[in-house]
């Protein structure tokens, strides 16, 4: 099948466990809403740049579901992610996930500045946390002793 | 004292080191430009731990400390790197034409950093998400003024290329589509066997969540594999045929072992003659034969040959896109590519004088001519003052012709 290299330039970030920056990512993310958690006037950037990632899981809505743009290292690391922060549980297929992900991208994108439930802003801010180590520490299961080195090619 | 406290400390130690290095001399100014950066990463890094330390709970402090620790790995070799690309030992001629080229495949605000390295294979940092634009093409210090195996910084490039197009987007699900119907249609057993408690019902295979942990490393080998692979095709489809040539001196025969992440060599080497097939560029004598099949190690547990091999089948299943892919993204850059008649020219005017070649004939069209000069034992019998000397003569004629090539682009000289 010939692949399209039209506007691939332009083309929106997806979430990838495997990309080296996520992990710092999350962990500013989780910063970020533990100074707001603490009514500190500190900015959303992270938060906002997470938000965007998760929703990138969903494409478009096909009759089997949603069409997930997810990678399975991805959504290995997700699920786990959500399961232990309780944002999650007893999804049992892709397209259950991928509506989760948009859900907490929809929290993360507006939830963190509007809720007031700290039960709810914990929840997220161990959603970041936990998801920023299990993103590193998956590199181990594809590159082995290279994982500490995710930029040399 | 905390573990806050080291990481803080630590951060200082990197940020002195840079401190250092800025005073050092910077042939070309992306150098300093790259530790300007990699600075304001660890200047964040700092005013994160104060934010953490200063209402975080104790996990969130950890985890910071953490992700601090893994950057001080990540970044000291790109520091090593950025102070290497300093040193005298590397054929800065290279550099103008390099990226001359590397902006006009990645755009005008492209950096570019050529360093000679303690590590044989060529490498580049994969497009590093706090250093956006600059390119890193690191050449073994063995060769690093050898200006015949400069083709494969072509490969090296095609990483950057990888990662500006979001390839993965594109052949992620094809190459994750190949795995699941090789383990439906043949692999069923073995798959069973391996992950007992995974369904491997076809309907199940894409969409249930407990199959992702089986196949998650295996898509993402097989994504690699296709970026190692796509690199290939781009870096020969760029300098054509000296690109085969310059592989194979550097790496022929090829080891015995290999990481599940990257395609044999004997793969390579077979798919570089299928591609060198398809874009119409001549292969070297015998190029086919210069690598040898390995089975896969013996130490490794069947299941990881197992795994292995799903991802290898594949890249297979996929390489005529992925050579395709590389030969339409080259197309639209518009970039000049090279011609067997344009080497030879510059075989017959030049180089067979012994003089360096002058024009705007392209950086790939030289290594090539270069490459063919090889052969032309006999030319040399005409200058015996050069006898025993030949590999050094041709060497300092091509970096001289570079270095021309370099002047005329920067101030076309008229006739």
């Amino acid at each position: 099948m010939p692949i399209d290299i039209q506007n691939s330039r332009d083309r929106r970030p997806v979430l990838r466990a495997l990309d080296s920056d996520l992990p710092l990512l999350a962990t500013r993310a989780a910063i970020e809403i533990d100074a707001f958690l603490a009514k500190e006037e500190t900015g959303l950037e992270s938060v906002s740049e997470l938000a965007s990632l998760l929703s990138s899981a969903q494409v478009e809505v096909t009759s089997e579901g949603p069409e997930s743009l997810f990678d399975p290292a991805t959504l290995t690391v997700l699920s786990q992610a959500m399961s232990e922060s309780e944002l999650g549980r007893g999804m049992t297929s892709v397209s259950d996930l991928v509506e989760k992900s948009m859900e907490v991208a929809g929290l993360l994108k507006s939830g963190v500045s509007q809720t007031a439930e700290r039960t709810e802003l914990q929840r997220l801010k161990k959603f970041c946390i936990v998801l920023s180590n299990l993103a590193a520490s998956y590199r181990q299961s594809v590159f082995g002793d290279g994982a500490r080195q995710p930029y040399k090619a | 004292m905390t573990v806050s406290q080291y990481a803080s400390l630590k951060i200082e130690a990197v940020l002195d080191l840079i401190y250092r290095l800025k005073d050092t001399d910077f042939p070309y100014s992306h150098s300093k430009d790259a530790l300007d950066k990699v600075e304001s990463v660890f200047n964040k890094l700092q005013r994160n731990l104060g934010r953490a330390e200063a209402k975080g709970d104790d996990l969130l402090i950890t985890t910071v400390c953490t992700r601090i620790l893994e950057e001080i790995f990540r970044f000291l070799p790109v520091i090593g790197f950025i102070l290497r690309s300093t040193n005298v030992r590397n054929a800065f001629e290279v550099h103008g034409p390099a990226l001359r080229m590397s902006r006009e495949l990645l755009g005008a605000e492209t950096k570019l950093l050529v360093s000679s390295e303690w590590d044989y294979s060529p490498y580049t940092y994969r497009p590093i998400p706090f250093l956006k634009h600059f390119v890193f093409i690191g050449l073994p210090s063995t060769e690093s003024s050898n200006p015949l195996v400069i083709p494969l910084a072509g490969h090296e490039l095609g990483h950057s290329v990888w990662q500006q197009y979001m390839l993965d987007t594109d052949l992620r699900p094809l190459l994750q589509e190949s795995v699941i119907s090789t383990i439906h249609t043949n692999r069923r057993t073995e798959f069973k066997q391996f992950f007992p408690d995974t369904s491997d019902e076809p309907s199940e295979l894409g969409n249930s969540r407990s199959v992702q942990p089986a196949i998650g490393p295996v898509v993402a080998w097989a994504t690699y594999q296709a970026q190692e692979s796509f690199c290939d095709f781009f870096g020969l489809k760029l300098f054509g045929t000296c690109y085969l040539h310059a592989l194979a001196y550097l790496l022929a025969p090829g080891m015995v072992w290999r990481p599940t992440f990257y395609p044999s060599l004997f793969t390579r080497f077979e798919n570089l003659v299928t591609a060198a097939k398809l874009y119409h560029i001549e292969v070297p004598d015998g190029f086919e034969n210069m690598v040898m099949r390995h089975p896969l190690p013996e130490h490794w547990s069947e299941r990881e040959k197992f795994l292995t091999s799903l991802a290898d089948h594949a890249l297979q299943q996929n390489v005529g896109d992925i050579i395709d892919l590389a030969k339409a993204i080259i197309k639209e850059t518009g970039i000049q590519l090279p011609s067997d008649e344009t080497a030879n020219e510059i075989v017959e005017r030049f180089f067979k004088k012994t003089v360096p070649c002058h024009g705007k004939v392209g950086l790939a069209n030289i290594l090539n001519a270069a490459w063919k000069f090889i052969g032309e034992n006999e030319v040399w019998a005409e200058y015996p003052q050069m006898r025993h000397n030949e590999r050094n003569c041709l060497m300092e004629i091509v970096l001289k012709s570079i270095e021309i090539l370099e002047i005329e682009e920067r101030a076309p000289i008229t006739p």
